[in-house]
């Protein structure tokens, strides 16, 4: 079996799409899903090209933020359940880091729940929690192609 | 060929002459059909009648947007009825068809304005926008925005498919939140922080008016320098007005880094609003559902994204929205960030 890069085969599959099928899609609406298509295509390449290691400095950059966040949460199951989601971020990062990317961004919904309740957020966490979901959104935001 | 799609609208539209004549009348024979827009809301078809007339039919999308129990078409024939004698240029409302065997769904039937509507994001539109900004139009466009929220609330068409006016803010940040929690397949902290801060920060409409709820720059008809026509009333209701001056002076909805909708200087809009008739309006007010919007836009994105998923939509550009929803996520925590700075 031959071992083709999978982000060189979809680069393969969206130009021959783009260069050898578009041109004879005379239906708008057919010519329109198949640039839809395409774009996703090319976001799915992108996505493979760039692999783990966007996550991976996310969260390497993040752990240490979360680290505090159960201490600054006032009830105690809430700060207990955060505590565990952060540490199986953290033991899952090298290996699993979409696992350790689902477990830290539902620490911070934890987070953000808790610290809007009342009305009154602690500002210190609220920051921390910020930093943490713009760099994994900004992680995401530049492979985009619309 | 999908059978509410929109060619099979577009043939089916062809042969509705007999109809169309039990409901407005004269020779209704369609000598042309075109196809103007193609959303997940709505397909949109403009047909010419042998007799002159132009109408145009807005056949139901798969993706309902209006929060109310009325389909979204009835509710918009009813609001361009409210608004018929006022000096706001919208569409005539014909009627409203619920039946689906018709055209294959239920649709509204309006009649056709004059003028030409502009792309805001291409070169040649957004040149446009400025230019007749810096004229009449740019007044117009307040003028208009006015007029609109200037329309009675207890209009016997508004009471009928709106029921009271909304007590609190409040009902519309719970109505978002729980879209939200319906929809998401996975953690939303960004969304979950932008709630919290809607909550604790509910601006006061004491005077609940008529929201178009789409007043953009792509939204509006022109005729050479001047505003012919505002469409997309899907998202009409009674509530905020300010939520009208929000999206029009919303970053996603312009190019300029200080022009509302590529038209008039964002810093002058609440003056000139205030100048034209309209109310005071609190910036902070303005802040709150310049976040809010953008928090239901994520929440409508979603909500087409499960569709996906379960199967009852069909259309590729999902897909594509879902690729782009990081962008969105980054634009809610910039205008978090700026409401709370």
């Amino acid at each position: 079996m031959s071992d083709v890069d999978p982000a060189l085969a979809l680069a393969m599959v969206e130009r021959g799409l783009r260069l050898d099928v578009l041109p004879l899609v005379a239906d708008e609406h057919a010519a329109a899903a198949l640039r839809a298509a395409l774009t996703i295509v090319g976001n799915v390449r992108v996505r493979l090209e760039i692999g783990d290691r966007a996550l991976r400095e996310v969260l390497s950059t993040a752990l240490p933020v979360a680290e505090g966040w159960a201490a600054a949460i006032s009830s105690p199951g809430t700060a207990e359940e955060v505590r565990h989601l952060v540490e199986r971020a953290r033991a899952s990062a090298g290996t699993e880091p979409v696992v350790a990317r689902e477990s830290l961004l539902r620490a911070a919904q934890l987070c953000f729940t808790a610290t809007w309740h009342g009305g009154k957020p602690d500002l210190d966490l609220l920051a921390g929690l910020r930093r943490v979901t713009r760099l994994d959104a900004q992680a995401d935001a530049p492979s985009i192609r619309s | 060929m999908s059978p509410n799609g929109p060619a099979s609208l577009r043939d089916r539209a062809r042969d509705l002459g007999p109809y169309l004549a039990t409901r407005i009348g004269g020779d209704a024979s369609v000598s042309h059909v075109s196809l103007a827009s193609e959303g997940m809301s709505a397909t949109t078809l403009l047909l010419d009648l042998v007799d002159g007339r132009r109408i145009v039919l807005r056949g139901r999308g798969a993706v309902k947007t209006s929060a109310y129990d009325a389909e979204p078409d009835q509710v918009q024939f009813h609001v361009l009825r409210a608004v018929e004698q006022t000096r706001v240029p919208a569409p005539p409302a014909l009627f409203y068809e619920s039946d689906p065997d018709v055209l294959g769904v239920p649709f509204l039937a309006t009649g056709r304005l004059p003028g030409s509507a502009v792309v805001p994001w291409s070169r040649e539109g957004r040149a446009f926008l400025i230019e007749v900004g810096g004229g009449p139009a740019g007044d117009q466009l307040l003028d208009i925005l006015v007029a609109i929220h200037s329309v009675p609330v207890d209009h016997a068409d508004l009471a009928q498919v709106f029921g009271p006016p909304p007590e609190s803010v409040g009902v519309a940040v719970t109505r978002l939140r729980e879209t939200i929690e319906k929809n998401a397949v996975g953690p939303e902290p960004i969304l979950t922080d932008a709630l919290g801060w809607l909550a604790a920060n509910l601006p006061e409409c004491p005077v609940p008016a008529l929201v178009h709820g789409d007043f953009r720059a792509g939204n509006l008809l022109f005729v050479g320098d001047r505003i012919s026509g505002i469409l997309d009333w899907e998202f009409a209701h009674l509530g905020d007005p300010t939520r009208d001056l929000a999206w029009l002076m919303a970053k996603s909805n312009r190019i300029s880094d200080d022009l509302a909708c590529d038209m008039i200087p964002t810093a002058q809009v609440l003056e000139r609003y205030r100048k034209a008739g309209g109310r005071d309006i609190d910036p902070a007010a303005v802040a709150f559902w310049d976040v809010f919007m953008l928090v239901e836009t994520v929440g409508i994105w979603l909500g087409s994204t499960a569709m996906w998923r379960a199967g009852e939509l069909h259309d590729v550009r999902v897909a594509r929205w879902t690729y782009t929803l990081p962008t969105l996520r980054l634009m809610v925590l910039d205008a978090l960030e700026e409401a709370t700075r």
